[in-house]
């Protein structure tokens, strides 16, 4: 973690704990006085956070969206492959947390948008460095999945065309 | 899987040739679960597989069920069992 702190370039990429990175001399020298006890639960909390990179919010985004789709597209999609049964009634029962679901899918795509986009690329102590191929490719399979979920939420709205 | 493609390729002969053995008879099905614009869909298709059903028209608002079928080759069981297994118990209004 020692040689990810120093990495960051831009003085500003912790804004919410800026007694992390506003002088990172004075914290590297804090680590042996006081041990990595020293550390307030909040900073420790926000790294794990940050811990979690673009990837992995879109994995969450897949899930939250196949979740969104269980209600109304699953039992299409098992009535079109031929699987019936009495259970497909408890999936349509989620229809009320369709909405949840989706707000989720959406935050955890905004937060990998976050990270692609917004948040400087920071390299992780014990991690191949991401390099701007990686980078551009990590942007497009984001791009990509993001156009097939919002597609996926996306298709009860287009439903009465078919009626 | 072999029955219900077996079933639609029935019912694809059948809507080609209308004759029906009896005169239709129409049932109304109360339709549970149906609150998403995609449901109405599902519980079409899955009372269209069911050998004898002449026509099924869905009523998102109402939640029902109005389907026309040959008494000879179906009966109301049949079709609420059919929306049941895909997803959408029902019960028939007698």
């Amino acid at each position: 973690m020692r040689g990810r702190r120093k990495m960051i370039v831009a003085p500003n990429v912790h804004t919410t704990v800026p007694w992390v990175c506003s002088n990172t001399e004075t914290l590297l020298d804090s680590v042996p006085w006081y041990g990595i006890h020293a550390i307030p639960d909040a900073i420790t909390a926000e790294r794990e956070l940050e811990a979690l990179n673009a990837k992995n919010w879109l994995a969450l985004g897949v899930f939250a969206a196949i979740g969104a789709s269980l209600c109304c597209v699953a039992p299409l999609v098992l009535l079109a492959l031929g699987i019936s049964g009495a259970w497909i009634g408890n999936l349509t029962a989620m229809e009320p947390y369709r909405p949840i679901f989706v707000g989720f899918t959406l935050a955890f795509l905004g937060l990998a948008f976050r990270k692609l986009y917004l948040v400087p690329q920071v390299c992780q102590s014990g991690t191949r460095c991401a390099g701007p191929l990686t980078l551009t490719r990590t942007r497009a399979v984001f791009w990509v999945l993001s156009l097939v979920l919002l597609a996926l939420l996306a298709l009860p709205l287009a439903a009465p065309l078919f009626y | 899987m072999k029955h219900i493609l077996a079933g639609v390729a029935a019912f694809v002969a059948m809507s080609a040739a209308p004759a029906f053995a009896g005169s239709p008879q129409t049932v109304v099905l109360d339709v549970k679960n149906m609150t998403c614009s995609l449901c109405p869909i599902t519980v079409k298709k899955s009372l269209e597989g069911v050998h004898g059903v002449a026509d099924a028209k869905i009523d998102l608002e109402q939640k029902t069920a109005t389907v026309k079928f040959d008494p000879d080759r179906t009966n109301a069981a049949a079709l609420v069992i059919a929306t049941t297994n895909a997803g959408f118990p029902a019960v028939a209004r007698k």
